[in-house]
């Protein structure tokens, strides 16, 4: 059977930035890589092509890394977009909030183990414990626990950084 | 008390795509049935899970795609504007919804953990037990004492025909379609309905082709058939009763005619002990049987004799947050010893009165209570728990069917009825201590219930007097 990529695409492809925004943290460059990421699938039949999306994506956002790490390149998280920022922007403390809580949750990302931060990812990208495993090379019976740990590990991190949203809470 | 591992909690909760089995699912859902300690715990990684969940929401992007054609387009290597990947648009209103599920979610799960610390005491879990784990019989909570009807020796029959391992994904899958309709339909084909009454070999067969989907039972070739059926005294069948052989790691739970079939090790037989079977269920006593296992199949009858709660079987809710003193609407935690410091005298449940506040329910999707409920709800309970020390409820995993606050004789009464797969399962707490409407039926002093199945409170708004009455005969 042939592979659909256009569905996959379709369901696929905003998890697969947003997978990606979260391990490089930089959004423009996360869409490049995604589309990268399909741009290669095109063609192939895997036998998950979700999963496989999120293999190739994966691998991409490492060598990213890698490359930036080589580049000393300091890629801020989060910009002041001039364009477009009129029409639809929010109170300044909304923006403001917005930003310092992204700064935290990616503190809190960045202080975690890989593999604890993988599966969070991919967790949140919607893929299934199976697909998880296959992804990380953990046990599938595995997941559920590795995952229970990182999501504890997550809170703990993210409120010990503190902030306002801890203040409001 | 074996408990479930904080893996098996979260599969539990992801378990749209954790890829539990039928039997699995039907053997945790059991589980925390009956144990409240794995339930506050699974509040508790419900809390985790939502808030982790908005954490990293927190910092993702929103994102348009742009047309799967320009990805063809730039495969094809056509040049120009084409070939350069679009950039994603800037959406700041995205990151603003994202920080306010944050928020939002933040604050219930804070709720929760200063809660749950400040009333856990003992009934804190450590153990991070087997997956399926079932409570052992020795287990019953120690402290209060209620007066129970004297155990029935349960009855032990004739062995009946081998029968077909299949019975028992059957059974199994009927117990998960019973926990939750979404369940099934991932597992099983619709024409799963198909009910397993009666244990018939033909009929198992003829199911064979429907379940086809199932995972595969535990039971393996050479192993020991126990088949049987849990009744109450009165010859009805009990469903969602958990049966199992400790030590042997194999259990179930009866499906809706009270039947259960369990495939043990072939070993078994082979030795002289009996096989000691253990069934339990919310409400009634345990019941353990020894089984002489002669040939390949044993058949049990077991009668569960209906016994009240002991009262750390209950589940109090919300405590006061003792760093802020904020009320936290949503904790779960078992009633121990530090929550009735009061030497049991008379009516046990009379010392919990004033010293439980707040009412958590939780649905079995992971939601809280619907906002159309929610909206009221709080603050009437607040009111009620200023007023006279609150009402409780609780049931993790089983969706709220109505929650009403009524008048008993001039005192308050909440009521909760919560939907369990095989009856109504309600919850009353009633205060009618301060009932001074002069020549009124009050009751002189508290009581907390919890109504299991049959027996069953219906009326609409209040309790009528003679029902509290008659409970508080039965508690004594």
């Amino acid at each position: 059977m042939k592979t659909d990529w256009e569905t996959v695409y379709r369901a696929s492809y905003q998890d697969v930035v947003r997978f990606l925004a979260r391990k490089i943290w930089d959004e423009d460059r996360a869409e490049e890589l995604a589309q990268e990421a399909f741009l290669r699938a095109l063609g192939q039949e895997p036998e998950n092509p979700r999963a496989w999306i999120f293999h190739v994506a994966g691998n991409l956002a490492r060598d990213e890394a890698r490359a930036v790490v080589r580049r000393k390149k300091h890629l801020a998280l989060l910009r002041t977009e001039t364009e477009g920022a009129s029409e639809a922007s929010p109170t300044p403390v909304a923006e403001l909030e917005a930003r310092e809580e992204s700064e935290r949750v990616r503190q809190a990302l960045e202080g975690l183990a890989e593999r604890d931060r993988d599966i969070l990812l991919l967790w949140d990208a919607g893929l299934s414990y199976a697909e998880i495993a296959e992804q990380t090379g953990l046990a599938a019976g595995a997941v559920g626990t590795t995952l229970a740990r990182a999501r504890k590990r997550l809170v703990e991190s993210h409120d010990s950084i503190g902030g306002t949203h801890a203040a409001l809470g | 008390m074996q408990h479930l591992d904080e893996g098996t909690l979260h599969a539990w909760l992801d378990r749209d795509r954790s890829g539990l089995t039928s039997a699995e699912f039907a053997e945790i859902a059991a589980h925390l049935g009956a144990c409240p300690a794995c339930a506050r715990r699974l509040d508790e990684a419900r809390s985790l899970a939502g808030r982790s969940a908005a954490i990293l929401a927190g910092a993702a992007p929103s994102v348009v795609p742009p047309a799967f054609s320009e990805i063809q387009a730039r495969a094809a290597g056509v040049g120009g504007a084409a070939s350069a990947p679009r950039r994603r648009p800037w959406i700041p209103l995205g990151w603003a919804a994202s920080i306010a599920l944050a928020l939002g979610l933040g604050w219930f799960g804070r709720g929760l953990v200063p809660g749950g610390e400040a009333a856990g005491g003992s009934g804190a879990p450590g153990a991070e037990g087997a997956r399926l784990a079932a409570a052992p019989a020795e287990s019953a909570p120690p402290g209060v004492e209620i007066a129970l009807p004297a155990p029935t020796e349960p009855r032990v029959e004739a062995a009946a025909p081998a029968l077909l391992p299949s019975q028992a994904r059957v059974a199994l899958a009927e117990e998960a379609a019973a926990w939750t309709e979404d369940r099934v339909a991932d597992a099983a084909p619709t024409d799963l309905t198909i009910a397993p009454t009666v244990f018939d070999g033909d009929a198992a067969r003829a199911d064979q082709g429907a379940i086809s989907d199932l995972p595969p039972p535990r039971a393996t070739s050479g192993s020991l058939a126990l088949r049987g059926r849990v009744t109450n005294p009165d010859g009805e069948p009990l469903a969602a009763v958990q049966v199992y052989v400790p030590g042997t790691g194999t259990g179930a739970v009866t499906d809706s005619d009270g039947s259960f079939a369990l495939d043990l090790p072939a070993s078994l037989r082979d030795t002289a002990e009996p096989i000691r079977l253990t069934a339990q269920r919310l409400g009634y006593r345990v019941a353990q049987l020894d089984l002489a296992a002669a040939n390949d199949s044993v058949w049990a009858d077991v009668e569960l004799e209906p016994a009240l709660l002991a009262l750390q079987e209950i589940v109090a809710t919300g405590l006061v947050d003792p760093v802020e003193g904020a009320r936290s609407p949503i904790s779960i935690a078992p009633v121990t010893r530090e929550t009735m410091p009061v030497a049991v005298a008379g009516n046990p449940v009379e010392n919990l009165q004033g010293g439980i506040a707040d009412v958590q329910i939780n649905l079995n999707n992971g939601e809280r209570i619907p906002v159309a409920v929610s909206s009221w709800i709080p603050a009437d309970l607040d009111e009620a728990a200023r007023t006279f020390g609150a009402p409780i409820v609780f049931v993790p995993d089983l969706p709220v069917v109505e929650v009403e606050i009524g008048r008993l004789d001039g005192a308050r009464a909440v009521r909760v009825v919560q939907e369990h797969p095989y009856g109504l399962l309600t919850l009353v707490q009633v205060r009618a201590a301060e009932s001074t409407e002069p020549g009124s039926a009050a009751l002189a002093t508290g009581t907390v219930t919890l109504i299991v199945g049959e027996m069953r409170i219906t009326g609409a708004g209040s309790l009528p007097a003679d029902t509290v009455r008659a409970l508080l005969e039965h508690i004594r």
